[in-house]
């Protein structure tokens, strides 16, 4: 007869030994003695017990990882103004795509007229969270309407001033990313396999994985450019 | 009703603030529990904590989705706190501190011979053995999540999980009765 080796036994305790163990364990002493060992000593181990945190640990962790983070994360808060965010303000899509568009291609004015650092980063955001999102409808998950919502009108702003700046490329990307939010966003609720469908076909993951990627290569020659 | 995480994550990508301090506050306590283990040391266990949020930070746009981000965060203070062991390794530390870190009576529940002995076992261990050791037995990941956590082979997971394992069950054997 052949016992269980003592990395047999080590797999069965994790349950992660074929069945055949616990079968064998079941009717040969021999075994079963050397796995009883074993759990005495790995039952002992879990006496290795870190120090307890306080309650406020949480906060108290937080507040020295907030002193080391960027400034803009540090309560400054999103950085797209949400779609409620604009109505409150009276402020229009348009009319903060125009804002956008002043800033990314002003006039004749060469030293102006490369894209604004900052409006490339809020755009790579975008996209990166529009990957995200998609991801998770694309798996199953449970989007809230309120965030795609959002995310649908912060990507109309990043067409429209992607079109008016003659950005073809990009105004294509966000044009098809726009129809599939939509369709996300009225998405029945035994339509989940569809969009699934509708995602993968379109590569629309790829395509923004792709669009993102050079919008972190243009951020970082910008913001260096403009530091020099 | 607790914010997902998947939004969460989504807004902290944006650089939301206080979305990222939702993922610190939520996961904060077990990757300290989980640095602690891999350490031995409680101050370099807080120092893994918050090298690792900042990296999580720093990273989140590299962050697809495909793992949970409580697996991918533990990627990140695993591999954060096997370079600092293997920092300390290289340099010249006291060898004291290495081998057999000095309990802390008010601050480790365990006392008498079996926790000296558990804490020589797990000091006795390697940087990786440890860390499979820690992934497999107290957080619970299988050794096919370690293998990934870690970077390396199912077979030299397995390999590092049945030395910790052996090394303790020298150490602990004859104390815990029953041989």
């Amino acid at each position: 007869m052949t016992h269980l080796s003592a990395e047999d036994l080590v797999l069965h305790y994790y349950d992660e030994g074929p069945a055949e163990a616990g079968e064998h364990l079941a009717g040969c002493e021999h075994c079963r003695a050397g796995y009883r060992e074993l759990q005495r000593v790995l039952n002992a181990a879990d006496g290795y017990a870190p120090p307890e945190r306080t309650p406020d640990y949480e906060g108290r962790l937080w507040a020295r990882i907030e002193r080391e983070l960027p400034a803009r994360a540090r309560g400054a808060g999103r950085w797209l103004p949400s779609r409620s965010v604009l109505a409150a303000c009276g402020l229009s899509v348009v009319m903060v795509a125009a804002f956008f568009v002043g800033r990314w291609s002003a006039g004749g004015d060469p030293r102006v007229s490369r894209p604004d650092p900052l409006l490339l980063n809020a755009l790579e955001m975008h996209v990166d969270r529009s990957q995200l999102v998609l991801t998770e409808v694309a798996n199953g998950s449970v989007v809230r309407k309120d965030d795609l919502a959002d995310l649908l009108g912060a990507n109309r702003l990043y067409r429209q001033t992607a079109e008016m700046s003659g950005e073809g490329g990009v105004a294509d990307v966000l044009d098809e990313l726009e129809r599939l939010l939509m369709e996300a966003e009225h998405e029945q609720p035994d339509s989940g396999e569809e969009m699934r469908r509708r995602i993968e076909t379109d590569g629309m993951l790829f395509k923004l994985r792709v669009l993102g990627d050079e919008l972190r290569r243009k951020t970082e020659t910008e913001f260096t450019e403009e530091t020099l | 009703m607790q914010e997902s995480e998947a939004a969460a994550v989504a807004r902290a990508r944006t650089g939301d603030g206080e979305a990222f301090r939702v993922l610190v506050e939520r996961y904060g306590r077990s990757v300290f529990r989980l640095a602690y283990r891999m350490t031995g040391n409680e101050q370099d266990a807080e120092d893994v904590v918050q090298e690792t949020f900042l990296r999580a930070y720093r990273q989140l746009s590299r962050y697809d989705g495909r793992a949970s981000f409580h697996t991918w965060i533990y990627r990140i203070a695993s591999n954060y706190a096997l370079d600092l062991l293997r920092s300390r390794r290289a340099g010249s530390p006291p060898a004291e501190e290495l081998t057999c870190p000095e309990p802390q009576a008010d601050r480790l529940a365990m006392s008498g011979q079996i926790g000296l002995r558990l804490r020589e076992g797990m000091a006795e261990m390697t940087e990786q053995e440890r860390a499979a050791f820690v992934l497999r037995h107290f957080e619970g990941m299988s050794i096919d999540e370690i293998g990934s956590v870690l970077g390396i082979a199912e077979s030299a997971t397995k390999n590092s999980i049945f030395r910790a394992v052996q090394k303790l069950r020298r150490r602990l054997a004859p104390f815990v009765g029953g041989g």
